[in-house]
């Protein structure tokens, strides 16, 4: 009996422990909360396929990151998006004689799907059979069927006529073709056509026994379009360059009755075949690029002839390439002067173009592909910089009479300008200040929300972004860079007095692959490249700042020699060169190598080797080293147990964690995680997980590394927590080194089941490191789940003992919920989530978070709730005017007391 | 070599106190043997010299044999120098596992770590799921640079603990504990949970009684004051 009230006695608290700390913990949203601190952006990536619907109002898209789409051609927004298979790739698209758009995509299985342009659903699907090698297949669509044309390099090509909407097979035929390979052929309507030297070869593929008829052109033939517009089929081809100049031709085929037509050569390559019914002839399209503008020039095929009613020329920048994807006329096909044009830029931006010549919209897809994100804090405005340049007052310039006279006429002015804003805000009279030629609202806030998200994109596009609203404040073009590789640096923030903030990204020269390195302010995008003529192995921000409140960027170069941007810091990193090191990690072979910068002179920077890790590839593969934000702050030391004694966090700012994956014969697949303290090159920890494997995301602050990764056991995804404590005792309160032996660390670790498919991983991170921190997991049901760290705790413990539930551990329970209320970004699904940045802002309580991949969405969490902030509802004049009253109150019947003794006293 | 001397094994595991839990070592289905060549450097520049070999007779247990020559003279003057320049210590090691193949690891520490502490020092061998080296790294067990160098004769041998670390197994969501401690708890519930709490209403509820009946009492005593006084209640 007692036992079982003992029971229920603990089970009770429990419950509502778990309870309490989940309805606490959980951020949850107000209906009228929605979109107030968030917004969403969505994208459909590069531009691959494109094509306007029958009625002209809707251009139907499908993209490199195999998305299909229908975009407002009004306005550019989308009217329906569907995300295809996460590995699939967009082989065909085009539109069906009644209209839908039917989609070929490879992927694991190939498919073919057709969807109804105006609402988006799926009108039919059916699998390709597996037997076609889709590699090798070219597609086109008649009436109501689908060709399939495999080419057989140099054998010939087999042919399969499919029902478009059944998938079943109706025809098949082969033809000998010894000049039929992929990447030298295109279909036009029933044509293919296929080049070799200055041979242009063309067989009719629907029919089974046709003749190739070969044509010969002038000159060697270096590409091939097929047209898809215009009354035949035809081609457009482009000549092998003679030097400079560049040459193509539009060439015609043959229909019943016709001879071929060879259009005339032309100097650039046509985009678009217009059938021009004044003339009864197809005029071509051609772009030409000269002094900031894009000429669209139209041309009659035969003669050449310039038709000047149909061309025009726009502003346009020099530095983007266009290229046509589709013209859309709507229903009037005839007039070509009410037609528009979809244009892909060079910087991955769709256009849309209106014939006379003006640009409707612009879609800037390469924020669909962001590589690299930072928040900046904006400038202080005008006002506070007078106010801190006040104190800003540089010693030794003055005479100290001549110094005093001068502050106190600078307090003078400023108090000045302080009381005419103030006259200014009360009567009204608030005019816009523009601060130095920028936008007036980019200035910083009282509570360092406002930012400017700076993004870096595989197109080698740059944004700045204004975090309250996603505007685009300003965009910067690099040209000829190779992004597979980016780094951004922050090298100045805008607290640096009259300095502008200054960023740097490292990325590579597109035909030199040598490391160049873009140097900008933050605010506007302008700055300058620099080739740097060197491979960049390992970059490092140096923890300094020079005498221009500047982070130099040391780097260090394939053949291990040491350099630094600005060069005029090689001085100041060799002044404490002797506790600086480096490392740098080889996937290929699994060496990880440490250098010391101790041999360095003031004139020049050496690095020594000084230790090697080999992580054998033979039996693992590095799949990622992680190490920790510079910029976090840990403000707690330790963690209080049950019984009031502490146990001390083992905080290792030279931490870092290896990821790899083994092989073994038994297990199949390893999964290690190797700590790794980066200045002495000691292994501290290192964990295995048997028959678990990617998809790995790491995460790693303060004293603890989460993991997720598929266990191919259970086959389920497990997320892993590791925590690393020095002890009851501290070995170095001051400062940590990781040379004077620091004690082995205990280690506690837990796992949990996480009922999701994890694509990215952050913690979030705030200015003090006071608020507790929660990690936001970005899943593939596009959600992101903010989940806190207590959840993850690997201290949660199966049975509870008192002193446990002192210290407010949740009790273990294997499985993680996911909660709808921590979904931060609640209905608005993110597809392909490829990354999360996190920033702090000027608010210890709250987190900035922009989540990237397909869309960008940005929102703001507050892991420990907002206890820095008065709720929105606090009413300050409400406030004030009962405090009035109480006083008041107070008062008057002080008053009416007195009045009444001195009454009873007469009596 | 006249001063050969052998260090018996040793044979050390990383223990964590009891309040913690401590995973599991990976075990290896194949134990092997790892041969290890030490080579240090003297001075910054110039190359590596001899220093001794290590056998690692066995993974899976960890015992090593050690066998060091001492230092000469010279040898320890050199290394005094880089003491006192507050120089790095490194130390290459050629690592010959089981597959015959041989593996070249670097570490260092401060010489003036060594020096001080009499040329003590901790090589941890790190190996993979595999039983493969990953790393050899070492440091001094007490590592203070205070400048105060010990005697010549204190500066003779290395005096080298050898740690052989295994991989930690990672751990499994505890599913079977969890569901049986879930089981025990119905199980307590069904068994003595459905009997009636047979205890009077009011040993039941008595905490919520009192303070009832006392908050009653307290107000009812206050009216007729109140009511007597009859000053204007103060503004809300």
């Amino acid at each position: 009996m007692m036992a079982n009230y003992l029971n229920v006695y603990n089970f009770i608290p429990r419950v509502l422990l778990f309870l309490l700390s989940v309805l606490t913990l959980s951020e949850c949203l107000y209906e009228d909360q929605v979109g107030k601190f968030d917004w969403q952006q969505s994208f459909i990536g590069d531009l691959k396929f494109a094509f306007g619907d029958a009625s002209g109002k809707r251009g139907i898209v499908a993209t490199e990151l195999n998305v299909v789409a229908a975009l407002n051609l009004k306005t550019g927004n989308i009217l329906w998006r569907h995300v295809l298979e996460r590995d699939g790739k967009i082989e065909y698209m085009s539109m069906t004689s009644s209209g839908e758009a039917i989609i070929v995509s490879q992927g694991i299985k190939s498919l073919v799907r057709a969807f109804d342009p105006v609402t988006g659903t799926l009108s039919w699907e059916w699998t390709v059979p597996s037997s076609l090698p889709v590699n090798r297949v070219l597609w086109a669509v008649s009436t109501d069927k689908l060709y399939a044309v495999t080419l057989n390099d140099g054998v010939g090509f087999a042919v399969q006529q499919f029902n478009m909407r059944t998938g079943a097979l109706i025809g098949k035929w082969q033809n000998t073709a010894p000049w039929a390979q992929k990447d030298r052929c295109g279909l036009s309507r029933d044509i293919l056509a296929c080049f070799s030297g200055k041979n242009l070869h063309n067989i009719r593929f629907s029919q089974s026994d046709v003749k190739p008829v070969t044509l010969e052109l002038s000159q060697s033939i270096a590409q091939l379009q097929p047209v898809k517009s215009g009354d035949k089929p035809g081609v457009f081809v482009d000549f092998e360059s003679t030097g400079t100049v560049k040459s193509s031709q539009v060439v015609f085929f043959a229909e019943q009755g016709q001879s071929n037509v060879q259009c005339k050569t032309l100097s650039s390559p046509a985009q678009w075949v217009t059938y021009d019914s004044s003339q009864k002839s197809n005029a071509l399209l051609q772009f030409s690029q000269k002094n900031e503008e894009l000429h669209v020039i139209a041309s009659d095929c035969v003669s050449g002839r310039k038709l000047e009613d149909l061309s025009f020329s726009i502003p346009w920048p020099t530095s983007l390439q266009p290229q046509l994807k589709t013209v859309i006329c709507g229903p009037n096909k005839d007039d070509l002067s009410l037609c528009r044009l979809l244009l892909r830029t060079s910087d991955e931006a769709v256009t849309l173009l209106q014939y006379i010549g003006k640009v409707l919209w612009v879609r800037e897809e390469a924020l669909a592909s962001v590589v690299a994100a930072e928040m900046m804090d904006l400038p202080v405005s005008d006002k506070d910089a007078a106010i801190e340049k006040e104190f800003d007052s540089k010693e030794g310039d003055y005479s100290a009479l001549a110094g005093l006279l001068g502050m106190f006429g600078r307090r003078l002015v400023s108090q000045a300008l302080q009381l005419q804003h103030l006259v200014q805000a009360v009567l009204g009279l608030h005019e816009p200040h523009q601060p130095s030629g920028q936008r007036a609202d980019l200035v910083r806030d009282d509570f360092g929300l406002h930012k400017m998200i700076v993004l870096a994109t595989k197109a080698g596009k740059l944004f700045g972004l204004d975090n309250f609203n996603g505007e685009i404040v300003w965009q910067k073009m690099l040209l000829n860079v190779d992004t597979s590789s980016m780094q951004l640096f922050v090298q100045r923030t805008t607290r640096h007095g009259p300095y502008p903030a200054q960023c740097s990204l490292l990325l590579k020269d597109k035909d030199s692959k040598e490391s160049v390195l873009y140097t900008f302010d933050p605010m506007t995008g302008l700055g300058n490249r620099k080739n740097l003529g060197y491979r960049a192995l390992q970059t490092m921000l140096l923890p300094v700042m020079d005498a221009e409140s500047l982070r130099p960027i040391l780097l260090l170069d394939s053949s291990e020699k040491v350099h630094i941007e600005p060069r005029s810091a090689i001085s100041l990193a060799d002044s404490f060169a002797s506790s600086l090191y480096i490392y740098v990690a080889d996937p290929a072979t699994g060496v990880v190598r440490g250098y010391t910068f101790a041999q360095s002179t003031s004139e020049r920077l050496v690095a020594a080797r000084v230790w090697e890790v080999v992580f054998q590839p033979e039996s693992q593969t590095l799949v990622n080293v992680v190490g920790k934000n510079p910029q976090e702050r840990v403000h707690s030391q330790g963690r209080v147990l049950g019984d009031r004694s502490v146990l001390y966090k083992y905080v290792n700012p030279n931490l870092v964690a290896v990821v790899t994956q083994g092989t073994d014969t038994l297990h199949k697949f390893v999964l290690n995680v190797y700590l790794l303290d980066a200045v002495s090159g000691a292994i501290v920890f290192s964990i295995s997980h048997k028959r678990a494997r990617e998809p790995i995301h790491l995460v790693h602050t303060e004293n603890w590394v989460v993991y997720t990764y598929f266990s191919e056991k259970w086959r389920r995804t497990e997320i892993a927590s590791i925590e690393l404590y020095e002890g009851k005792t501290q070995s170095n309160s001051g400062s940590f080194s990781s040379l004077i032996a620091p004690p082995q660390p205990l280690v506690e670790r837990q796992s949990y089941i996480l009922p999701a498919v994890v694509q990215a991983m952050k913690p979030t991170v705030t200015e003090k490191g006071i608020t507790s921190r929660h990690v936001l997991v970005g899943l593939a049901t596009g959600a992101v789940l903010e989940l806190p760290w207590m959840f993850l705790d690997p201290r949660r413990p199966v049975t509870v003992t008192p002193e446990m539930r002192e210290e407010g551990v949740i009790p273990y329970m294997p499985e993680l919920p996911i909660p709808p209320e921590s979904i931060i970004n609640y209905n608005k699904s993110l597809p392909l989530i490829s990354g999360i940045h996190t920033a702090p802002s000027g608010l210890e309580s709250t987190s900035l978070v922009l989540v990237y991949g397909l869309d960008l969405f940005y929102t703001r969490v507050a892991p420990s709730k907002t206890f820095d902030l008065l709720k929105e509802d606090f009413d300050p004049f409400l406030i004030s005017m009962v405090l009035v009253g109480l006083g008041l109150a107070s008062y008057t019947t002080k008053r009416l007391a007195s009045r009444k003794a001195l009454k009873q006293a007469w009596k | 070599m006249d001063f050969v001397s052998k260090v018996s094994v040793f044979l050390i595991f990383i223990a964590a106190s009891s309040s913690l839990t401590l995973g599991d070592k990976f075990d290896f289905e194949v134990d092997g043997m790892v041969t290890v060549r030490l080579m240090h450097y003297l001075s910054d520049d110039g190359n590596p010299e001899d220093r001794g070999n290590i056998t690692v007779q066995s993974i899976r247990t960890g015992s090593v044999a050690l066998s060091q020559a001492g230092l000469m003279p010279h040898h320890s003057t050199r290394l005094k120098a880089l003491a006192r320049n507050d120089q790095i210590y490194r130390l290459q090691a050629m690592v010959e596992g089981s597959n015959d193949k041989v593996t070249k690891f670097l570490t260092f520490m401060k010489a003036c770590a060594l020096v001080e502490s009499g040329l003590s020092d901790v090589l941890t061998v790190s190996l993979d799921h595999s039983g493969n080296v990953v790393a050899v790294s070492s440091s001094a067990p007490f590592a203070q640079c205070d400048g105060v160098f010990p005697s010549d004769n204190q500066l003779r041998f290395f005096n080298t603990t050898v740690i052989v670390k295994h991989m930690d197994v990672g751990p499994v969501p505890d599913t079977a504990t969890y569901i049986q401690k879930i089981e025990r708890e119905r199980e307590a519930r069904e068994r003595g949970g459905d009997p009636k709490d047979n205890r009077s209403f009011l040993a039941k509820y008595w905490m919520y009684i009192v303070p009832l009946v006392i908050f009653v009492l307290l107000s009812s005593a206050g009216q007729p004051e109140g009511g007597a006084g009859g000053a204007p209640a103060p503004a809300r």
